[in-house]
C-alpha cells in the first residue's frame, strides 16, 4: 500500500519538475546571446564585471546609469531600446558591431569570431574573414548586404521603424543561435548545429517567440521548400551545409523564404551601392528556382546542357534543380561582387568585377567563373536557346550570333545584361528591345 | 507661569483627543511621549538606535525614527503602547515588510553586507557615499552635496517621507503624521498622514490583512501601488512636476510611486526634456510614453499584446501599480491599465540583492533574469 502511494507520487513529482525546467528554458537562454558558457558579457569600464554571463544588462544599460555614472560604451547619452550603444549609426558603426569585431569588443576576452557562409558551409577554412564587422566593411569593389538599405526597406513594415537595428531584419537578438554554435573556427558539422535567422516577415516587436528562429524546425527546411533541392559540395569532402551525406536539404535552412521575404518580384529595394533598385524576381519562375529550365538544344556540335552540368548535380535530374540563395550568395559581405560567394560547389571563385576575363581570358566574362561551379560553359560556347521572335543576326540584332557573346571588337556583352534575377527580356541595350526572350534568362 | 504651563498641557492633552478621533494610532501618550524626560530618576527617552542620544526629543517623544522604527528584534511588527510599529530594520526570519529592510546594507541580516542593497540613509552610520542620487535631474536645491551619507535621512528635505521642503528634516517632517494616519486606502494624498507611507502627495492602498499588514504576501494580500499611464513630463508642466507651487515640498505632481522616486531619480522616470533652459541635458526615459525607450520605463502601462498577455496574475516578485487609485487588493493585472513602476524591480528600503532588486541579478542566470521574465515572458 505504502509503495502504491510512494511510486505515483515520485512519478507526478518528477513529472513536475521535468515540466518545470521545459517552462523555464526559453528561447532567450537557448540563444547564443543567453548561453550561460559562451553568451554575452560586457567587459566595459564603469560596468560590474560580476554579472553573469548572458544576463539582459550586458546589452541593455536599463536605466544608463550605474553608480550615477553611464557605463562604457557610449557613456555620454542613454540609447533607445535601452542598449548601451546606439541601434544603428552607419554600414560600419551598429550597436552589434561593438561586440562582433575582433579589435577591441566589449565582450569580455577579446573579439567575437564569426564567419563567413563559404567557411561555415562550404568548409572553405582558408577564409581570413573573422568577424561580422569585417563582412560588412568591404570595400565598394567588392560587397555587402547596405545596412541602411535594409533599414531603409524594412522601416514602416512588420513591426519595423525608423529606430529598428538593420540586423534585427535578418536576426532575432535573444533568439539567435550560432552554426555553428560555439565553435568559430571550424565549419559547421552536424553535432554543432544552431539557427541563427528569423524572418522579417513574422517579426514580432512584443514577442520574441512570435518572432522564432527560421529553420529550427520541421516545415522550415529547404527540402520542405522543394523535393529538388541538392546540396552543393563542400570546399573539402561531403556536402553543404555541415558536411554530411545528407543532400536533400533537410539540414539546410529555407532561405529561399526566408530571403524571398524581401527579395521578391513585389518588393521595391534601392541599392547604394548599385545606385538604383535591385532587380525583382519570381523564385517560383526563375530557372535556378523552381521553374523548369529547359535544356538547351545544342548548336551545331556543342553538347546538350545537361550534359555540362557538374556534380554533385546529375543529368538525369536537370531542369528541376531548385536552388538555395546561400548556395551562390553571402549574407553580409563578399569580396566578390553582389554577394558571390568566394567558395562555390568546392571551389574557390572570383567574380571580382563581373567585367574581367573569365577563364578563356575573353573580357566581361568573369561571371562565368561562378557559373562555371556548376555548370561547363564557355564564353564561346554558351548556350542560348532563341526563340523564333528574335531574329537571328545578321540580319538583326539577335543573339544567337556573336553580338552577345561573340566578340565585339574586343567586348563581349556583360553576362548579367541578360542574366540577372527576374529577367526575362533581352534588354534593348543592342538596340531595340528584342522583347521577351521566351524563357528565363536565370 | 505654572497657568501657561496648565494651558499648555491641556491644550496637548485636547490636541491628541482631538486627533485620537480620526486616527488609527491609540494606546498612552506615555508610550510614545514624556513631559519632562524624567522619571524615577531615570530618562524617558529609550526608544533610541546606535549611538543617539537619550537627551529629550522634539515634540516631547520618548524615540526616535529609528528608535521605534529600527529595533532590530526578531519582529518586522513591533508592539509599542498597544500600536504595531512597523520596523525597517530587523531580523524576523519571517521576511520583511513591504519596504524592505535596512539590516541588508550593513549585514546585520540576510546574505552580507553591501552598499548597494539598499538606500544609505545617515541614521544608519556611514554606509555609502554617494556624491548625488543616481538618475539627479539638477542641483537647483543644492541636491547634490546634501542627499548624500551626510544628508540623507529617512524624512524631510533630504529624505522621502513626510514634507521634503524648507520645513527641515526628521520629526519636523511628519508633525502630526502619526496621529492623523489614514491607514488603508489613501486616495487623497494632499498630507503627509493621508499620504501613503507618509510618503508626501502619493496615492496607495495600505495591506491591512492582519497579520500581514504593511506586506507583500502574496497576490492577494498586499500593498497597491499607484501609477499612471504616462511618465511626468517636465517640459509640459516644469517646476511643479516636483515642486508645489510656493515651491515649499518637492513632491510628485501625479501622485504616483514611480513619480516620487523620481523627484530625486528623474532622469530614471521622467520624459525627456533636453534643451529645457533648466535642465538643457535632460535625457530622461524617451520623448514620450511609446517604446523605444532609452530607459526603462515607469508609469507605462503593459500592454494587452505580445509577451505581456502572459502577465495575469499579480506577483509580488514584480508588482504593478495601478493607473486609478485602488480601492482594494487585486490579485489580478489588467493589462493596458496597469503599469510599471520603480518598484516593480526595486525596494524601497533595501533588499538583499544588488541594486535594491527584487531578485537576484547576480545569482545564477536563471535566477538573474527571473525578474525582467515576469514581465518579458518571451525572453526567458
Amino acid at each position: 500500500m505504502k509503495r502504491k502511494v510512494i511510486l505515483p507520487g515520485l512519478l507526478v513529482i518528477l513529472t513536475g519538475l521535468i515540466f518545470i525546467e521545459t517552462v523555464r528554458a526559453g528561447a532567450y537562454l537557448d540563444s547564443a546571446h543567453g548561453n550561460s558558457a559562451y553568451g554575452v558579457k560586457r567587459s566595459a569600464a564603469g560596468f560590474p564585471a560580476d554579472y553573469i554571463r548572458g544576463l539582459c544588462t550586458h546589452c541593455h544599460d536599463t536605466h544608463a546609469s550605474i553608480d550615477g555614472v553611464e557605463p562604457d560604451p557610449d557613456g555620454s547619452a542613454p540609447s533607445l531600446y535601452s542598449i548601451f550603444y546606439d541601434s544603428h549609426v552607419d554600414q560600419t558603426d551598429n550597436f552589434c558591431f561593438q561586440c562582433h569585431t575582433d579589435v577591441g569588443s566589449f565582450q569580455d576576452g577579446g573579439g567575437i569570431i564569426n564567419r563567413s557562409y563559404s567557411y561555415r558551409a562550404g568548409a572553405w577554412t582558408t577564409d581570413t574573414l573573422n568577424d561580422v564587422l569585417e563582412s560588412f566593411s568591404y570595400p565598394p569593389a567588392d560587397s555587402d548586404h547596405n545596412l541602411d538599405d535594409i533599414l531603409a526597406f524594412i522601416d514602416g513594415q512588420w513591426e519595423y521603424t525608423a529606430d529598428s537595428n538593420p540586423c534585427n531584419a535578418c536576426h532575432n537578438p535573444h533568439s539567435a543561435q550560432g552554426d555553428p554554435a560555439n565553435a568559430p573556427n571550424s565549419a559547421k558539422s552536424s553535432g554543432t548545429r544552431g539557427w541563427p535567422v528569423s524572418r522579417p516577415s513574422l517579426h514580432d516587436a512584443d514577442d520574441n517567440n512570435a518572432w522564432g528562429l527560421w529553420g529550427d524546425e520541421a516545415g522550415e527546411k529547404m527540402s520542405d521548400y522543394t523535393a529538388n533541392y541538392q546540396a552543393p559540395l563542400r570546399f573539402t569532402s561531403n556536402y553543404e551545409p555541415d558536411g554530411s551525406a545528407t543532400q536533400n536539404g533537410s539540414n539546410l535552412t529555407d532561405f529561399v523564404t526566408f530571403c524571398t521575404d524581401c527579395h521578391n518580384n513585389v518588393n521595391t529595394i534601392f541599392s547604394t551601392a548599385l545606385g538604383r533598385n535591385l532587380n525583382t524576381f519570381d523564385w517560383n519562375i526563375e530557372k535556378h528556382g523552381t521553374g523548369l529550365a529547359d535544356d538547351n538544344i545544342p548548336n551545331g556540335n556543342e553538347p546538350a546542357s545537361c550534359n555540362r552540368i557538374l556534380a554533385p548535380y546529375q543529368v538525369g535530374a536537370c531542369g528541376t534543380y531548385v536552388l538555395s540563395c546561400t548556395d551562390c550568395h553571402e549574407p553580409h559581405g563578399s569580396p566578390n561582387i553582389f554577394l558571390a560567394r568566394k567558395e562555390v560547389n568546392g571551389a574557390v571563385v572570383t567574380v571580382d568585377t563581373g567585367t574581367g576575363a573569365g577563364p578563356s581570358g575573353d573580357p566581361n566574362s568573369e561571371w562565368i567563373n561562378l557559373c562555371n561551379r556548376c555548370h561547363n560553359i564557355a564564353i564561346g560556347d554558351a548556350r542560348h536557346d532563341h526563340p523564333a521572335t528574335i531574329p537571328p543576326s545578321p540580319p538583326g540584332p539577335g543573339c544567337n550570333g556573336t553580338i552577345c557573346h561573340g566578340p565585339l571588337g574586343t567586348q563581349y556583352e556583360l553576362c548579367t545584361n541578360c542574366h540577372n534575377h527576374g529577367n526575362g527580356d533581352i534588354f534593348d541595350f543592342l538596340g531595340p528591345n528584342l522583347g521577351p526572350y521566351g524563357d528565363q534568362l536565370f | 507661569m505654572r497657568k501657561y504651563a496648565v494651558y499648555c498641557l491641556a491644550g496637548i492633552i485636547v490636541l491628541m483627543m482631538t486627533t485620537a478621533a480620526h486616527s488609527v494610532l491609540t494606546g498612552q501618550c506615555s508610550s510614545c511621549h514624556t513631559m519632562h524626560n524624567r522619571q524615577n530618576n531615570s530618562e524617558m527617552v529609550n526608544l533610541t538606535y546606535g549611538t543617539e542620544t537619550t537627551e529629550a526629543k522634539d515634540y516631547l517623544l520618548r524615540g526616535t525614527c529609528l528608535g521605534c522604527h529600527a529595533q532590530n528584534t526578531a519582529n518586522r511588527i513591533e508592539a509599542l503602547g498597544g500600536n504595531d510599529v512597523p520596523q525597517v530594520y530587523h531580523k524576523d526570519p519571517g521576511g520583511d515588510l513591504a519596504g524592505g529592510n535596512f539590516a541588508y546594507i550593513d549585514g546585520s541580516w540576510g546574505s552580507g553586507a553591501s552598499d548597494k542593497k539598499g538606500h544609505n540613509i545617515k541614521d544608519f552610520g556611514s554606509f555609502d557615499n554617494p556624491s548625488q542620487p543616481p538618475g539627479r535631474r539638477h542641483d537647483i536645491a543644492g541636491i547634490n552635496t546634501t542627499v548624500n551619507n551626510t544628508g540623507f535621512t529617512c524624512a524631510g528635505t533630504h529624505g522621502c517621507h513626510g514634507v521634503r521642503g524648507n520645513q527641515g528634516n526628521g520629526l519636523s517632517a511628519i508633525e502630526g503624521a502619526h496621529h492623523n494616519n489614514v491607514d488603508g486606502q489613501l486616495s487623497t494624498a494632499d498630507t503627509v498622514a493621508n499620504s501613503y507611507r507618509f510618503l508626501y502627495y502619493v496615492i496607495g492602498l495600505e495591506n491591512t490583512t492582519g497579520g500581514s499588514k504593511w506586506q507583500n504576501v502574496n497576490a492577494s494580500n498586499h500593498n497597491e501601488y499607484f501609477g499612471a499611464d504616462e511618465p511626468m513630463d517636465f517640459v509640459s508642466t516644469g517646476c511643479v512636476t516636483c515642486h508645489d507651487a510656493g515651491n515649499n515640498n518637492n513632491r510628485p505632481n501625479n501622485k504616483t510611486m514611480s513619480g516620487f522616486c523620481a523627484t530625486c531619480h528623474g532622469y530614471f522616470h521622467l520624459l525627456d526634456s533636453g534643451g529645457y533652459a533648466l535642465d538643457p541635458d535632460g535625457d530622461g526615459v524617451g520623448d514620450d510614453k511609446f517604446s523605444p525607450f532609452k530607459r526603462h520605463p515607469t508609469d507605462v502601462v503593459l500592454p494587452n499584446r505580445g509577451e505581456y498577455t502572459s502577465v495575469v496574475s499579480y506577483d509580488v516578485d514584480t508588482p504593478v501599480a495601478r493607473t486609478s487609485p485602488p480601492a482594494s487588493i487585486d490579485a489580478g493585472v489588467s493589462l493596458d491599465s496597469d503599469a510599471v513602476m520603480c518598484l516593480s524591480c526595486h525596494g524601497a528600503h533595501a533588499t538583499d540583492f544588488y541594486k535594491m532588486l527584487r531578485w537576484d541579478i547576480k545569482g545564477s542566470l536563471a535566477t538573474a533574469i527571473s525578474g525582467c521574465g515576469n514581465c518579458h515572458t518571451s525572453k526567458n
